[in-house]
């Protein structure tokens, strides 16, 4: 068994015999597409990560708002798709918006209350990177 | 441990190796500013991650942070489409070398947040930036969108300038 190395191919394929039998095959660089390029976890008080990855900062912009700045940004603002997720109760809506490659703001909001409210959030992202 | 010669690697595969081999810093700092362009709105806090901070600490990983703010400037031009520069600033730019836990903050702010708060961040009445420690913050965030660097803040310079 080789512990270190690179293996170099462009499809994978199955036989899939254990469910249809019908051969499948799968471009790598779907695999690559699919792979999220960022994430991050923080606490409801935005003032630590839990844990991230391609993350530089996070930033507190006020009650329920939160920017994860990205250490590799994208390519484009729009070359990306951004899904973050939390929330404490089912009033609460957890949506994003990127104004830039690299830093993409979270917001928590309480449907009940009419407000922002603090949350723990979840990121991640997914695109074609810079 | 030693940081392979990661010039020429795709960034985003240096953070892999990174969050593969290094242990989480944790730093204790933040940093508290306001934007003089939203003077409405809160102090905002940023805080370094703790995976970056180890890749900061180690060197050999990271950019110079020029190359984001070259990025930043393409960014900015009305005709700006995609990133066509990532190549030469990012992962075929020589890598710098391991930062103190200072400079790494130092980094950040130059890396985060906008160049006209920190380019003159002790210009105006008060400073526009502060760097803090976590314990300093409000214990509450009950008045989190009232927060604001205080006005009678003592800036010791022989650190900050």
């Amino acid at each position: 068994m080789v512990a270190h190395g690179t293996i170099a191919f462009d499809t994978l394929t199955t036989s899939d015999q254990a469910n249809t039998g019908t051969e499948k095959s799968l471009d790598t660089s779907y695999i690559f597409n699919g792979v999220a390029k960022h994430w991050g976890r923080t606490p409801a008080d935005g003032a630590s990560v839990h844990d991230s990855f391609n993350q530089s900062t996070l930033t507190d912009v006020s009650t329920g708002i939160q920017d994860f700045n990205l250490t590799n940004g994208f390519i484009g603002a729009n070359n990306y798709s951004a899904c973050p997720e939390g929330g404490l109760s089912t009033n609460d809506n957890v949506v994003c918006a990127h104004s830039s490659s690299s830093a993409i703001r979270v917001y928590a909001y309480d449907v009940g209350a009419s407000a922002y409210v603090d949350n723990d959030l979840n990121n991640s992202a997914f695109g074609d990177l810079a | 441990m030693e940081t392979p010669e990661f010039q020429g690697t795709h960034l985003w595969e240096r953070l892999c190796w990174a969050k593969e081999k290094l242990e989480p810093y944790r730093s204790e700092y933040c940093v508290v500013w306001e934007d003089p362009n939203d003077m409405e709105d809160p102090a905002k806090i940023t805080h370094p991650d703790p995976n970056w901070m180890a890749c900061a600490l180690q060197g050999g990983i990271l950019p110079p942070v020029q190359s984001y703010w070259e990025l930043r400037k393409d960014e900015n031009k009305p005709d700006f489409v995609k990133h066509t520069r990532g190549p030469e600033l990012l992962h075929n730019m020589p890598p710098i070398g391991p930062m103190t836990e200072e400079e790494a903050i130092e980094y950040l702010i130059m890396k985060d947040i906008p160049e006209h708060v920190w380019k003159d961040w002790d210009k105006s009445n008060k400073p526009r930036l502060v760097i803090c420690t976590k314990s300093q913050l409000p214990a509450s965030r009950e008045w989190r969108n009232a927060w604001q660097i205080s006005d009678e803040l003592i800036v010791e310079t022989s650190v900050a300038a």
